[in-house]
Formats: C-alpha cells, structure tokens, sequence
C-alpha cells in the first residue's frame, strides 16, 4: 500500500466485514511523536498515522493475549517489520490466514534509524549503503581478544535484568524463558557480571537467523547495551555462512533448525 | 538426603597401579550423600558384586557408582546386580577410571586426583538420576510389503512362511514386477517366467497373504510396531470374486490399439486388459481412460459378454484400513525412457530402443514371439549397437551413480541375439565393464570370446538415420578410446542400456511412511554397512532396487534378510527397548516445532492443547517414545528448554560439570594426606 | 582453575563427546595405553546432536579453563544427523564466542572416531599444551568471584 489513506480504508472495510477484531497500527499523540494504537472500532480507523519515526516493531503485539482475544488480527506494518510477522509464521507461532499484513511502502528515510541504512525490503530497493552499525562491528574486531572480552563484559555488567530486550522482542516468545528455568538453573536470575553475561550471550545465541534486526532491543535497553552490535553481526554471519535472511520466506527453514552435508567446518579439528 | 553408595576397583593391577584407589575412596566417603565409599580388587567378580548387593539393602542406598573400567564393559553387569539387590538399574552409574585414567596416566598423583575428579562427577551426576523403566512397546505381527515384484514377493513369502499375516500392494493390475517382462536372465540363461511365475501362483495362494493389487498406499499412521495404513484400491470396474478370469471381455473388447505397458511400448492391448497370461490375480482390469464407455458412453460389449457379470462400471475407488507392526519398501525402479536420449535419436527412430524394450522383443511370450524385428519394419537386424551407460555415471543427465545391472544384461542381451540372428554383428559400447559376481565374469568373457560380440571402449556421440539402398539405418558414431580412432557403425537396431532410476513414486510414498531417501529418490539404508536393509524409522525395512540399483539375486537376497528382520520383530508380542528417549514438558513447549524439524525419526508430533470448552489454547510438541532414539537433538534445539532426554538430562550434566570443578581444592588435600 | 602458589597452573578442560565415537575412541586410546596429558576430563552424551552451546558455557562458569567437544565425523552419526546439526550450531557459537572476546584457542571442536584412539590422545595434549600456555581464564573467572561477592 502507498499511503496511510489506503491503510485506513482497508483497515475500516477489514472491520466493518469482521474479517479482523482488532486493527494494529500506529497513531499520533500530542507532544509524542507516535503510539502504538488497536483499533476494534471502524469509525477510528481515522487515527491510524504513519510519517516519520513510526519505528515501533508492532509484530510483538501480534502474540499478547490480550490483543489475540480479538481473534483474527490487521497489523500495520512496515516492510522490515513484516519480516518480523513472517518469522512468526516460520516458527509456528501464527497462521498467515489469521493475520492480515497492511504494509506500507516505507522509504526508509524517515524512520531514520541506523537499520534503514541497509534497508532490505524498501521499495524500490537501493544499493546498500553504509550501516554505521558495521562501523562499530569493525571496531571491535580490531580489538585484541582480551579487550573484546572487556568491552562485553563491561556493557554486560550494567544490565540490571530489566528483561525490557525480551519483552519488546517479536521473537522472544517462549511463555517461559531460559532465564526462569530452575533445576537445572541455566543462567543465574539476579544482576551479577556473570549472570548478565551469560544472559545476553544466550539471548544472542537464541536470535541467530532469527533476529530481523528491528534495533527494538537496544532502543528499549534502559542503560544502552549495544545489543544492536550483537545482532547485527551474528544476522550478517549467518547471511554470509548459509544465504539466510530471517522473515524474508515464511516456508525457508531456520538455518540452525536444517543443514548441508557440505557445511564449513574448517574449526573443526 | 542422598544415600550414595561408591565402589571403587582395583581391577588387579589394571587402576591400582596407577590410581591410589585407598585414597579414592576416603576422598569419596568425605562427599555429602556418599554412606558408604570402599575398594575392592575384583569388583566385577562375584565376591566384589555381592559387595555391592549387600551395601545396596542393608545401607538402603538409592544411588551406586561404581569406578572401574569402561561403561560399554561392565554397565550391563552391575546393573543387573543392582536390580537384583532390588534398586533400580539406572539409579547405577560407571565411572571410568581405568580406559580413561589409570590406562592413560603414569604419574601416580595426577591419575588419582583425575580419579577423583571422575568419581565425584559421576557421584554427582548420580544424584540426579532418574528412576527409570525399559520402555516396552507392543508389537502387531502382521507385516505389510509395498510392491509385488521380487523383491517384494520374496518377502511376503518368506514372513508369510514365517507363520505371520502379510499384506502385499501392488500398484499395477499384477503382481510380478519388471522380472515378469525378463526374456532370459544372467548369468544362466534361464527363462524368467518360467522361475518367477511359482512364486507368483504361491503368493496368490498363500493362506497368509491378503494381496492388493492394483492398490496404492494412501497414508501411514503410527510407529513401529502399530502402525495404522490406509490402502487405496483403485477401482478396477470388475469384481474380482465373480470374475473367473475367462478372458471373454478381453477377447470382445474392441478398444484394441492402446499401447501395451507390459510390452514396453512394443505390443498393442485392449481398454479391458489382463496384462500378461500369467498375471496374478489373473483378473481383467478396465482402463477407463480408453475404454469406450468411459470416454464416449456406449459399447458395453464386455458386460454383455461376461458370463459371471462381473463388470462394474459404478466402482469407485476404495479405501480400505489395515493394521500393521512392519513394513517392508520393496518399490523397485524403472529405467530412463528412450525419449531421454534425443542425442541417440531416442524417441524420433522407431529402431532406438531401450534394454527392457528388448527383453520384449526377446521373450518368447513377447509381441514378436521372441523373434527378433525392427519395430519400424519388422525387417531382421543384421547389426545391432548396444549402448551400455547410458545415462549413468553421467553428470549431464543428473546421475552420478552406476546402474550396476547393465554391463550383465548388455552380454546377455549380445549373446541372446547372436543366439536368434546368426551371422548377425553385436556391437557394445563401454566405459568399463563391471561383472564382479558369482560367473558373471565368465558370463561376459561367454559373449565375447563364443558369441563374438564385439566390445568398443568408447562413448557414442550421437545416432543418427540416413537411407542406403532403399532401407532406413542407423548410423552410430563414437569413440573407440582404446585404439584412439573415430568410429562409425552403421547399424539396424541400437539398444540403450539407460539408467536405472527409482520408480515413480518412490519419494512421494517415502515421505508418508517417514523415512528418508537420497539425492536421487533411492532409499537411504539406517546403516551402509551394518543395516542395510534397515530404514532409519523403526520398524520400516528396505528390499530391492528401491534403495540402489540391484540385480536379481540382490534383490532376493535383501528381500530374505528383510523379512528376517522383520521376523525378529515379530518374535515376541512387545518390544523393550532402553529408556533414554526425550520428554516434553508441555507447560514450556511454545510450539515452535525446532524440534520437529531437528528429529531425524519422525517422533515428534503436535498435539494440540484445549480448554474445557474445546477451544485451542496452543499446539505444543509431543514425543512417541516407541518412534524415539534418544540422540537429545531436539533438547538442545529448544530454546524454551520444554524437552530433556532421559538418563541425560540437564541436571545431570550440570551437575557432573560441577562436580568435576569442586573437588579441585578438596582432591588436594586428600591426596596430600 | 586451579592456582596454588608452589604449584604449577594445572588447566581444568571439559571434553563434552558422544557416546558412540568419541567416548569409544577415547577407550580405545585406553586400552592401547597412550599415554596423555591428565587434565582433560570427559562428560558422555549420547550425541553432539546432544550438546547445548550452553554446556560449554556452562563448564566456564564453573570454572574451566578450556573445553573440548568431539563426535562421530560427519557422516557416521550413529543418528544420521545429529553432528550436521551441532556442527552448525558450533559454527555460529563459534562466531558468537569470538566476536564477545573468547578467545577460540580455548575451545576446540574435533572429529573422533570409535578408531581413533590415537587422535583423541593427540588431541587432549594439543588443547592441555594450549591451554596450560594460555593460563587460567582469568578474564572470564573475574566474572565469577565479582559475582560471588554480589551473590554471596
């Protein structure tokens, strides 16, 4: 769809048919810049807004329960973040017949976020600029090994176990997380520099090929833990090592979840 | 509290030399939960098991290690005296200390204190174990083979012999399968028929056998031992109980000109056909794509005819139900169509020809009562070309593999027309020539040395037709690799000997019954080596080209060796198996199904969650421990750690890493002492 | 890690190998009598397939210095494809550990068979020479005590 007039349009028919119970969108607020809004009345459809800085990822809304009660969903959508609703159908956590993608075309200028600088879904799609998050992906790997430990430890530690990165995340949708498993307890619940690393190093191991690096986790993180970096890079390795791109085909298996007989394993001895 | 007991062996000389097994055990009775912690020289003697005994009822210990040799030694022995002091085997575990310490390690304090460290980690991971029970799973002795040629009738009479109920389905109107159209077979020359066709009266009449022939497998449901099939009878538009197999309808019926799939092609059939005299069940089927009524709506002349009435033309396909604890896969091949070598004019001239066309053309019950004719003209081939590999270990046709059975049936087929056209000249092109059987070899030598084939080592470039005096030839030109020379052979007949591939279907009926197959839709062996004629899903066998390339006697012999096992399945009524198979704890589960797509068995499945009023909360996974192996792939995968393997669970591994690092401090101090 | 002042620094190495290869190559050695550096000790699962990347953390968290994860070479899975699976696993793990500032020299991934007794022992003293040169982790057991100190 072009514009949010057409999103409002089928948005208000999609209601008024019942096809959906619930329209979620993005809607306008004085002072703040945008809001996620859910809309069950046709007659609001008018509320829907897009311009600039609409950079919710909505697709986590997609699986609250309060929202899945209305039964059949409309979800407003960017075209990045329709990668999020397809990874969703990937993983079984949605039927693509209960959920209809309005998706806008975005030109990913407004947004502005650092994603938007290696936008893959825009329309039409532009070469691949520079994503000034690679520039902080090369910093790093010129450290030596100790000070990247150092430098991860050092974000790590000032996790205060807020959980705010998992809750905001389409893809975190275990009902119960590693991190409240006892008996065995993996990783160890409270603040702690051990604890922490071991918590945002599983949580990064857990998006590998799933991660469509909507940057929602490092923009919620309350004390700035570049967990953009992280994702970012393990995304591009896993796009280098095995083609994949998360949420780009809805019936491609997840790259952990298959394999190739021909698979690198030069690390192997 | 636990109640631990730890044994430790000397095994003579073997762990004490180099492990100071006194200080093992004084490090061990020093561990929280450990009541009792002693040595012994022989621990897997008598004595030294009734050691053990005794402590396990009369300290009423509820977990044993014992450190000794290897697991795959002795794990099995103290487990069964475990469970005959009454403690359930798997609360028993082996620390390895002598394999994996004492064999490996000279210096004597280093080896203890890595004593030391195995024995705690296995303490602790003992505290954590399970109570867990064989797994039994009841077994339905009633096998069911796909597919009736060889193979499959081998093994349908072997198990029915066996004294089990077989179900045997057949796609086509008949059993008997590519044999059947064999004119004579390698290395002895005797005729097919006259070998194969007993064995299809014995199936027919076999009190154990339910045949269903032209039947298709419509589903599988189950796991081994209990699996539910449904079986589509495709209808056939006569009832074959009142039908005397006459032949009558067969005689009458005026469709006449439809191109017979018994003679490959060569012979002419009718819309209500039997497909050969000696077809079993010897019972007319009706091909409604040509059949007059079917297409035009009148005829009826077979009904007329029928003195039995059999004829329906109401029939509707049915689908019928069966039980089953085993199946055996024994779905054959077909080869590449002539039509697949436009190169070789396959296809455009009438006169280049598949081996199994000339297996018609061959036999005596053929279209040419095995008298050999051009099909264009009928004319005698004074010269023939046969072309072995074609399309095989040919990457541009997509094959990498050789179809195994060529280079046999291309002598054969050199030697039968030398046989039927004296003087006639029998040209073979080669790459290599791969006889390795029990007189197969002298089989080939027969062809060139007595029947004077001659063997060009060469591939063909291409065949193409040009007229000489008034008659269409075929003019051939290849390579003769060996005198390094073009050559040019103009020819009456060329025969391609094209390449085995599985037959049609194979993949499609493969996916229904969960088991895997390769690049090129062959089944996949559990085992190259040690289970060949195993799936990888329990309780499916293989037998057979449908898993490679095979030639008769192969094809027999798997057949045999598949109904043994499926024979040994059937030997008792339930089956036990160890019980370390995956658990789901469906609180956790969010149905992600990264399991389902990591499980190499198929076990894994989808069960869906309700409320009270019916209404679906979420779907989550469910484990079918009869499907199940154990490897734990699916627990590593979930993130939501919803599953875990038992007898390896999490805690038990968490805690033999921590019991590995703790004792670090503590080793110390004993060893010390 | 275990330092003591008039000792020498002696590494604590976890191997995590499967039951049907590694484990069985590991005997093998055994009963050929290889002789190997003592510090690497074995924890048997069924399958790499088996092997949570979390294990691996895991045995650093409680204090090991190095880890080694072996199985059947690919192709042998006693459950057909249990190590394609892990071996992708162990790549991104791989990735991930290395790009946190693990340094990889730790961690050893390798192929054993049921018949290579020979290898297993030239692989437990190739990772304990490394290791033992590399020293304690240090940087990663520094997480550990200030952990303790919050988390008595």
């Amino acid at each position: 769809m072009n514009s949010i007039h057409e999103v409002r349009e089928e948005a208000r028919k999609l209601l008024e048919e019942k096809r959906v119970g619930m329209v979620i969108g993005y809607g306008k607020g004085k002072g703040k810049k945008n809001y996620p809004i859910f809309i069950t009345d046709p007659q609001k459809v008018e509320e829907l807004h897009f311009e600039s800085d609409c950079f919710y990822n909505l697709a986590v809304y997609l699986r609250k329960p309060e929202v899945c009660s209305h039964g059949k969903l409309a979800i407003v959508v960017k075209g990045c973040d329709a990668r999020s609703v397809r990874g969703l159908f990937s993983e079984n956590q949605l039927k693509s017949e209960e959920v209809v993608m309005l998706e806008l075309k975005c030109d990913a200028k407004g947004i502005g976020r650092d994603k938007c600088t290696t936008c893959r879904v825009k329309n039409p799609l532009t070469p691949e600029e520079k994503n000034p998050i690679d520039g902080e992906i090369a910093k790093i790997l010129a450290m030596p090994m100790e000070e990247r430990f150092r430098f991860f430890a050092e974000e790590f530690k000032r996790c205060i176990r807020c959980y705010a990165c998992r809750q905001i995340c389409p893809h975190c949708f275990c009902k119960t997380c590693i991190v409240e498993k006892s008996e065995p307890q993996w990783i160890s619940s409270t603040p702690s520099p051990l604890g922490n690393w071991s918590w945002n190093f599983t949580r990064a191991f857990h998006l590998i090929g799933r991660c469509v690096e909507c940057g929602e986790c490092a923009r919620a993180c309350p004390v700035g833990i570049r967990l953009d970096i992280l994702n970012r890079y393990l995304a591009k390795s896993v796009e280098e090592k095995y083609q994949f791109i998360a949420g780009m085909d809805e019936k491609a298996a997840p790259p952990l979840t298959t394999y190739k007989q021909n698979d690198n394993q030069d690390f192997i001895r | 509290m636990a109640r631990i007991g730890v044994f430790i062996c000397w095994c003579g000389e073997n762990i004490s030399r180099t492990v100071d097994v006194v200080k093992v055990a004084e490090a061990m009775a020093g561990v929280p939960g450990v009541v009792t912690s002693v040595e012994y020289k022989y621990m897997c003697s008598d004595p030294g098991q009734k050691i053990m005994k005794e402590s396990i009822k009369n300290d009423a210990l509820d977990g044993v290690v014992v450190a000794l040799c290897s697991p795959l030694m002795h794990e099995k022995t103290f487990r069964t005296a475990a469970e005959e002091a009454g403690l359930n085997p798997f609360l028993l575990e082996v620390a390895n200390i002598r394999e994996h310490c004492s064999w490996v390690h000279e210096n004597k304090e280093e080896a203890t204190k890595k004593a030391i460290a195995i024995t705690r980690s296995t303490v602790e991971r003992v505290r954590y174990n399970l109570q867990l029970k064989n797994i039994t799973v009841p077994i339905t002795a009633r096998a069911m083979v796909v597919g009736g040629g060889i193979a499959g009738i081998q093994a349908a009479l072997d198990i029915a012999n066996g004294g089990h109920e077989v179900v045997l389905v057949e796609r086509t109107p008949s059993i008997g399968g590519h044999m059947a159209g064999l004119s004579e077979t390698f290395p002895t020359l005797d005729c097919s028929q006259c070998i194969l066709t007993p064995r299809m009266v014995e199936v027919a009449r076999h009190p154990k056998i339910k045949l269903y022939s032209y039947a298709e497998v419509e589903s599988v449901s189950g796991f081994v031992g209990n699996f539910e099939v449904k079986i589509r009878k495709k209808a056939r538009s006569v009832d074959t109980s009142s039908c005397t197999g006459c032949g009558i309808c067969q005689e009458k019926c005026p469709q006449k000109n439809i191109a017979s799939e018994f003679e490959e092609g060569l012979g002419k059939r009718k819309a209500i056909y039997v497909p050969f005299p000696q077809a079993v069940p010897n019972k007319p089927v009706i091909d409604r794509k040509h059949c007059l009524y079917f297409t035009k709506g009148k005829c009826k002349i077979c009904e007329k005819v029928c003195g039995p009435k059999a004829i329906r033309y109401e029939q509707e396909d049915e689908i019928v139900e069966e039980r089953i604890g085993a199946i055996v896969l024994a779905t054959g091949y077909e080869t590449l169509p002539a039509t697949f070598f436009p190169e070789y004019g396959g296809g455009r001239y009438p006169d280049v020809i598949t081996g199994l066309q000339f297996e018609r053309l061959a036999s005596a019950s053929g279209p040419t009562s095995g008298e050999l004719k051009r099909p264009s003209d009928g004319r005698r081939p004074e010269t023939v070309v046969f072309l072995s590999c074609a399309g095989s270990r040919d990457l541009a046709k997509g094959i990498s593999y050789c179809s195994k059975i060529c280079c046999m049936y291309v002598a054969k087929h050199a030697m039968l027309y030398q046989h039927k056209v004296h003087g006639g000249k029998a040209y073979v092109f080669y790459m290599d020539v791969r006889a390795s059987g029990k007189n197969y070899d002298e089989f080939v030598r027969r062809a060139i040395e007595q029947d004077k084939a001659i063997y060009v080592r060469g591939r063909v470039a291409r065949v193409y037709e040009k007229e000489i005096e008034g008659v269409k030839k075929l003019v051939v030109k290849g390579a003769d690799t060996l005198l390094g020379e073009q050559v040019e052979i103009v020819a009456d007949m060329v025969v391609l000997a094209s390449a085995v591939k599985p037959s049609v279907g194979a993949a499609a009926l493969a996916q229904k019954v969960g088991t895997p197959y390769d690049q090129h839709h062959f089944y996949s062996e559990a085992h190259p080596k040690l289970r060949p004629v195993e799936s990888n899903t329990a309780g499916i066998f293989l037998a057979g080209a449908a898993q490679a390339p095979k030639d008769i006697p192969e094809s027999v012999a798997d057949a045999s060796a598949a109904a043994s096992k499926v024979q040994i399945l059937f030997s008792r009524k339930e089956m036990e198996r160890d019980p370390y198979v995956s658990m789901v704890n469906s609180d956790r589960c969010f149905g992600c199904f990264s399991c389902e797509a990591v499980c190499p068995y198929r076990a894994i499945s989808r069960k869906e969650i309700k409320n009270r009023s019916g209404e679906v909360l979420k779907v989550v996974a469910e484990v079918n421990a009869g499907l199940c192996q154990g490897c734990g792939g699916c627990i590593a995968i979930c993130r939501a750690k919803a599953c875990d393997l038992a007898g390896y669970t999490d805690q038990q591994i968490f805690s033999a890493i921590r019991g590995f690092n703790t004792t670090s401090t503590y080793e110390e101090e004993v060893v010390k002492k | 890690m275990s330092m003591n002042m008039n000792m020498k620094f002696e590494p604590k190495i976890m191997a995590f190998v499967c039951q049907w290869c590694t484990y069985t190559g590991a005997d093998l050695a055994g009963t050929s009598r290889m002789q190997y550096s003592p510090y690497v000790k074995i924890i048997k699962l069924p399958c790499t397939g088996r092997i949570d990347v979390q294990f691996i953390v895991k045995a650093f968290e409680e204090g090991a210095d190095g880890v080694i994860v072996s199985g059947c070479h690919p192709g042998d899975c006693h459950y057909t494809s249990g190590n394609y699976y892990a071996r992708r696993r162990f790549e991104m793990f791989h990735e991930l550990m290395s790009f946190v500032g693990v340094d990889m020299r730790r961690i050893q991934f390798a192929w054993v068979s049921a018949a290579e007794g020979r290898k297993w022992a030239e692989l437990v003293n190739e990772v304990s020479k490394r290791v033992e040169e590399l020293g304690p982790f240090n940087v990663f057991h520094a997480l550990r005590e200030q952990a303790n100190e919050l988390n008595p």
